[in-house]
C-alpha cells in the first residue's frame, strides 16, 4: 500500500502548473539584457579597474606631499637689505647692522644652486662672515652679468633662484645634508590596487605645512623661534550608517548619516597641539552596482554630501565650529550583504568640498577641497 | 523544425547561441521547473523570477551540460532550480521566526483513495502555507529523494533537525488534507 506522501510524490511529479501569461516574452527580454551585458563585461572590468586605478592614483597624488624633516630647519641669519654698491661709500659698509637670525626652512629650491650658477656657489666662503661683502659684490655682479640663459622659463628661475639665496649666510655648507623629500610609502598602494589604497589612506594620509615667524615690524625677532609651526592635517575618518533604497535591479538610491572626525596637529618648537573636528554628514547619491556575487556587490556612485560640524576643540577647548558645508561627492566601494536587508560597507571616496564662508576651521578640506577618503559601516537595504 | 529536435539535438543548437532553440528549450521546460519553485518557494511571482533566473543560467552554462541519456537535460536545469530555490530560503531564513511547535500526531493516514480526490494544485497550495524550512524538507525529502544527512548539508540543520522538521510538515499537511476531505464530505 502505497504512503500519502507517495502519491502527493506520483500526482506532482508530472504535473506542469500552467505558466503565467506573457512569460516567455519575459524571458525573451531578460535573457536579451542578459546576454548584451556579457559583451559588456571587457566594460564593467575595465571600468573596475578603472576605479581601482583612480582611487590609486588619488592616494598617491593626496598623499604625496613632501613635508619637511626636522633637520632642515635651519637659522638663517638675514641678509643686509640690497644696497646698491656703487652708491655706499666703502667706509660705510662696516656699518650696514647685522640681523639677527630667523628659523628658516631650506626649500629644495636652494640646492639647486650650483647647478644653476656653479662658480658662484664655488666662489662663496661661508665660514668667514667679514667677507661676506666680498660674496655680495659677488652676487650682484652675477645679477648684473649677461650669464642669463636664452631660455626666458630657466632665466625667471635662475633669477629668482638668484635673488632667494644670494644672502651670503644661508647655511649651505659642505656638511649640509641635502634636503630630502619625504614621501609616504605609497608606492606599494598605488601597486596594490584602489581598495588596499583606499583602506589604507586614513591610516597614512596627512598633509605637512610649516609656517615661521618674521621680524615683527620693528624688526625685532625675539619670538622668531616660537614663531616655526608645523601644521598637520590627517585624512578624516569616517564612519556610518547608510540606507540604500533600490529603484531597480542595478540602480539604488543611498543615503544615511555620516561621521566624520578629521584631527590637525599644530606644532610649535614649544608646543603641540591637537583640533578635532566632529561632523555628521547626509550624502545623497545613486549608486550603480557594476558586480554582484554571493552577496558581495561593487558598485560606483555619485552625488552630494551636506556637512555640520557638531564639535571643534582644540587643546580640549571648545572652539568656533564650521556651519553647514556640502560637497559634491564620487564614491565606488564594496558592500557585503550578510543579510538580505542589512550589510556592511567600505568605499573610497572622492569629495569637492565647495568653497564656503560658513567653514572657519582648517582641516585637511582647507588643504584639499578635493579630497581622497574612505567611508565603512553599517548599511540597510530597501526596496526590492 | 525545433519541435522536433530530440534534447540531445537542442542541447547542441542551444551550445551554438541559437536563440530560437533556446525559446524552445523554454517552451519544453519552463513548466516544470516553475511548479518546482513553487513548490519549494510558496509564492507563485517569486517562483516564476526563479524559474526564469534558473533558466537564463542553465543555457548561461549550457557549455558545460553533458549530455547523459533523455532527461539529463530536464534533471540538470531541475537541479540548478532547486539550488537556486534553496539560497534563496537561506537568504531569508533569518526573517522567519517560527515557533516551530509540533502539533499532535494521531491524524490518521489518508488513503489512496482519498489523496486520489486531492488536485495537485490543492497541494501545491498545502506545501506552500509550509514555513520555508518544512517545505524545503518536505520537498528534498519526500518528492526529490535526499536523505536527512544530505539535507541537513544542504540546508545547515542537523540531521536530527531534518527529520524532526519533516515530521511537523507531515503534520500539518495531514491537517490541512483532513480538513480538505471533511468540507469535501459536508
Amino acid at each position: 500500500m502505497k504512503q500519502w506522501e507517495d502519491i502527493v510524490k506520483d500526482k506532482l511529479e508530472g504535473y506542469e502548473s500552467p505558466l503565467p501569461e506573457g512569460s516567455l516574452a519575459e524571458f525573451r527580454t531578460r535573457r536579451d539584457a542578459v546576454a548584451p551585458a556579457k559583451k559588456r563585461r571587457p566594460l564593467v572590468w575595465s571600468m573596475a579597474a578603472a576605479t581601482a586605478l583612480a582611487a590609486g592614483l588619488a592616494a598617491v597624488l593626496f598623499l604625496r606631499q613632501p613635508t619637511i624633516p626636522e633637520d632642515a630647519i635651519q637659522l638663517v641669519p638675514q641678509p643686509a637689505a640690497p644696497v646698491a654698491m656703487d652708491t655706499v661709500p666703502a667706509d660705510t659698509i662696516d656699518m650696514i647692522p647685522a640681523i639677527p637670525p630667523v628659523a628658516q626652512t631650506v626649500t629644495p629650491k636652494a640646492v639647486r644652486i650650483p647647478a644653476a650658477i656653479p662658480q658662484q656657489a664655488e666662489t662663496v666662503d661661508y665660514t668667514e662672515p667679514a667677507e661676506s661683502l666680498e660674496t655680495t659684490e659677488t652676487t650682484q655682479a652675477t645679477e648684473t652679468t649677461p650669464t642669463v640663459p636664452a631660455d626666458e622659463s630657466v632665466a625667471q628661475e635662475t633669477t629668482d633662484m638668484t635673488t632667494l639665496d644670494s644672502t651670503p649666510f644661508i647655511v649651505i655648507c659642505p656638511t649640509a645634508k641635502p634636503v630630502k623629500m619625504k614621501v609616504e610609502p605609497v608606492t606599494g598602494l598605488a601597486m596594490g590596487g584602489g581598495l588596499v589604497a583606499a583602506v589604507l589612506t586614513p591610516i597614512l594620509g596627512k598633509s605637512e605645512r610649516m609656517t615661521y615667524g618674521g621680524p615683527d615690524p620693528d624688526g625685532n625677532i625675539n619670538d622668531a623661534i616660537n614663531g616655526v609651526s608645523t601644521t598637520t592635517h590627517y585624512l578624516p575618518v569616517k564612519a556610518g550608517l547608510s540606507a540604500s533604497f533600490a529603484l531597480s535591479d542595478r540602480l539604488n538610491a543611498t543615503t544615511g548619516l555620516e561621521y566624520s572626525l578629521f584631527l590637525s596637529r599644530f606644532k610649535s618648537l614649544s608646543e603641540t597641539e591637537w583640533q578635532q573636528a566632529h561632523y555628521i554628514g547626509i550624502p545623497v547619491r545613486l549608486d550603480y552596482t557594476l558586480l554582484s556575487y554571493k552577496g558581495l556587490d561593487l558598485y560606483l556612485g555619485g552625488g552630494m554630501e551636506a556637512d555640520y560640524c557638531l564639535a571643534a576643540l582644540r587643546a580640549g577647548k571648545d572652539i568656533e565650529k564650521d556651519g553647514w558645508s556640502f560637497s559634491l561627492l564620487g564614491a565606488g566601494g564594496v558592500q557585503y550583504h550578510f543579510t538580505e536587508r542589512m550589510g556592511v560597507f567600505m568605499e573610497p571616496q572622492i569629495t569637492w568640498t565647495i568653497p564656503s564662508e560658513n567653514r572657519v576651521l582648517e582641516t585637511y578640506r582647507t588643504d584639499h577641497p578635493f579630497m581622497f577618503s574612505v567611508a565603512g559601516g553599517l548599511r540597510l537595504f530597501f526596496g526590492k | 523544425m525545433y519541435k522536433e529536435l530530440d534534447e540531445q539535438e537542442l542541447v547542441r543548437y542551444c551550445q551554438e547561441r541559437d536563440r530560437s532553440a533556446e525559446d524552445e528549450l523554454y517552451r519544453r521546460y519552463a513548466a516544470k521547473v516553475y511548479t518546482l519553485c513553487r513548490r519549494y518557494l510558496g509564492d507563485d511571482d517569486e517562483a516564476k523570477d526563479m524559474m526564469q533566473d534558473a533558466i537564463i543560467q542553465a543555457l548561461d552554462k549550457i557549455q558545460t551540460f553533458k549530455y547523459s541519456g533523455k532527461g539529463s537535460l530536464s534533471g540538470w536545469i531541475s537541479r540548478i532550480a532547486i539550488n537556486k530555490a534553496l539560497n534563496q530560503i537561506k537568504r531569508r531564513r533569518w526573517r522567519t521566526v517560527s515557533l516551530d511547535i509540533a502539533g499532535r500526531d494521531d491524524i490518521p493516514e489518508p488513503t489512496e483513495e482519498e489523496m486520489e480526490a486531492i488536485p495537485q494544485e490543492k497541494l501545491l497550495e498545502w506545501i506552500a502555507k509550509l514555513s520555508d524550512m518544512r517545505r524545503a524538507v518536505f520537498n528534498l525529502y519526500c518528492m526529490d529523494g535526499y536523505g536527512h544527512k544530505e539535507i541537513g548539508e544542504m540546508l545547515g540543520i542537523s540531521e536530527k533537525g531534518s527529520a524532526s522538521t519533516l515530521a511537523k510538515a507531515r503534520i500539518q499537511l495531514k491537517e490541512e488534507i483532513r480538513r480538505y476531505l471533511k468540507e469535501q464530505d459536508t
